[in-house]
């Protein structure tokens, strides 16, 4: 009962303050799994559950309010039950991502049928000029929206933990071995939808360069920020001799006429 | 960076703090019909209440323009907040303002900006936080999430808290300029969508 109250309190505090300080990554799986942890009294778990997590949710990335599951709600969860029932990360990891897009599913519901029912009363109160009750409103949706969808993860914790308990123990060992596995598969998932935003076939060779210093000379990570510093800095400093190198030859060449208008087009077609 | 706000009047100046603030909870009151507009509304009623402070309808009508549909990347809304509150600024001291350069400016300026935002945001900061909080967090460091937060929020806020100011000292000469392009503008708006360069060239005019 505590600890689900404790796990529906992280929930508001992370994913509602999110929404009621902006854009602050509050409701993210690494911020989220240690607090957790925190309450539940083994911070150490929470912390390594959190990272694994945030490795997995870092590319849903919800560009335009579009997005695949929403991560608070499933690290914190995810990271109760498995702190709970003393099973390791490999049960966060499962219970995550069913969690999370239900998660999402249950928060559009909040959306449309909570706050988006306000919509023409906004407008309606902007247009009578009443600020006091907008603020109100402003403050008192949030506050109802975010109370409602930490009560899912509690009422998750209170009632599905004996539920998930008993599920956990009736899987048999072969396909609790394949989960594991498949867990640990997650986060390269993560990565790969991260690496169709970044992907680029010229860039793509430092991918393989780090994967190769990483994985076989095992560099620690500080060592890996310097050395892609240092490339990053080498090839600007190349770029710019060129860029150089190019405005003297074109100032040593006659100006075409059509020269300023490619420059347009290129700008043009840099911005559109 | 200090005079950048000096050029600023201190009355306005306080407003746009107070503005600063209150555009945390842009999306507090969130919705797919209106997603920040509330928040909008209610960051900017502080300069509403002051320049409409005898004129009772046109606060009314200034409280209604502010408060549609509004979505953008938050580090940079305070940047549009900027530019709309200059406008109502104009719009109260002038009669011949044309109020729906208002919103056009506002609308045709937060889907550039949140493209650009979200990418610099979500696609590149977070993933770089993320990636060095991860590597912490693995090793059980319970610094991770500290790091995380510091990493990603202190350039956040910081983009967020001169992107106030960077409006209101070039409003004068911007918002003359926004007007006269958006009425040429406005006349290729059926046929085209938003364009970039557009506002890329309006900034640099600004700039140089």
């Amino acid at each position: 009962m505590l600890q689900a109250f404790l796990v529906a309190l992280v929930v508001f505090i992370c994913v509602g303050g999110a929404e009621l300080i902006g854009f602050t990554m509050l409701n993210r799986p690494i911020v989220i799994g240690p607090l957790v942890g925190l309450f539940l009294g083994d911070i150490q778990t929470g912390v390594i559950i959190g990272a694994s997590l945030e490795a997995v949710f870092m590319g849903v990335v919800n560009i335009g309010g579009a997005s695949a599951a929403e991560p608070g709600i499933a690290t914190a969860v995810g990271t109760a039950f498995a702190i709970m029932l003393g099973k390791g990360s490999e049960v966060a990891l499962t219970l995550a991502l069913p969690i999370g897009i239900l998660g999402l599913q249950i928060k559009t519901v909040l959306y449309i049928f909570i706050v988006g029912m306000f919509a023409k009363r906004f407008d309606q109160l902007a247009s009578e000029g009443k600020e006091r009750q907008i603020v109100v409103l402003h403050y008192g949706l949030w506050a109802i929206n975010w109370a409602l969808y930490s009560l899912v993860a509690f009422l998750g914790i209170l009632f599905g933990s004996n539920a998930v308990s008993a599920l956990l123990e009736a899987i048999p060992d072969v396909v609790m071995n394949g989960l594991t596995v498949c867990g640990g598969l997650l986060p390269a998932v993560g990565m790969a939808m991260l690496m169709k935003m970044l992907w680029d076939q010229k860039i793509c060779m430092f991918y393989f360069l780090g994967f190769v210093l990483a994985a076989y000379l095992e560099l620690p990570l500080i060592a890996l920020a310097v050395l892609g510093v240092i490339v990053a800095i080498a090839i600007g400093m190349n770029d710019y001799k060129l860029n150089q190198l190019e405005g003297q030859r074109l100032a040593a060449v006659p100006v075409k006429s059509t020269d300023s208008y490619q420059l347009d087009e290129e700008e043009e077609e840099f911005f559109a | 960076m200090s005079n950048l706000t000096k050029s600023i009047p201190a009355d306005e100046r306080k407003l746009l703090k107070k503005a600063f603030w209150r555009s945390f909870t842009l999306y507090a009151a969130v919705s797919p019909a209106k997603q920040g507009a509330s928040g909008f509304c209610y960051s900017l009623m502080p300069f509403i209440n002051k320049f409409y402070k005898d004129d009772e309808e046109g606060r009314k009508q200034a409280l209604s323009r502010s408060m549609s549909y509004f979505n953008t990347t938050i580090p940079l809304s305070t940047f549009i907040m900027g530019l709309v509150a200059s406008m109502e600024k104009e719009n109260s001291e002038r009669e011949d303002f044309d109020t729906n350069s208002i919103n056009a400016v506002k609308s045709s300026l937060m889907g550039p900006l949140a493209g650009i935002g979200d990418s610099i945001f979500w696609g590149v900061l977070r993933v770089i936080a993320g990636g060095v909080a991860v590597g912490l967090g693995a090793a059980g460091n319970i610094l991770a999430p500290i790091v995380y937060l510091l990493l990603f929020n202190v350039p956040a806020i910081l983009v967020k808290y001169y992107g106030t100011y960077y409006t209101m000292c070039w409003h004068i000469c911007f918002v003359i300029m926004a007007c006269l392009q958006v009425t040429i503008w406005a006349q290729h708006l059926s046929s085209q969508p938003v364009r970039m360069d557009f506002w890329v060239r309006l900034l640099r005019a600004q700039v140089l």
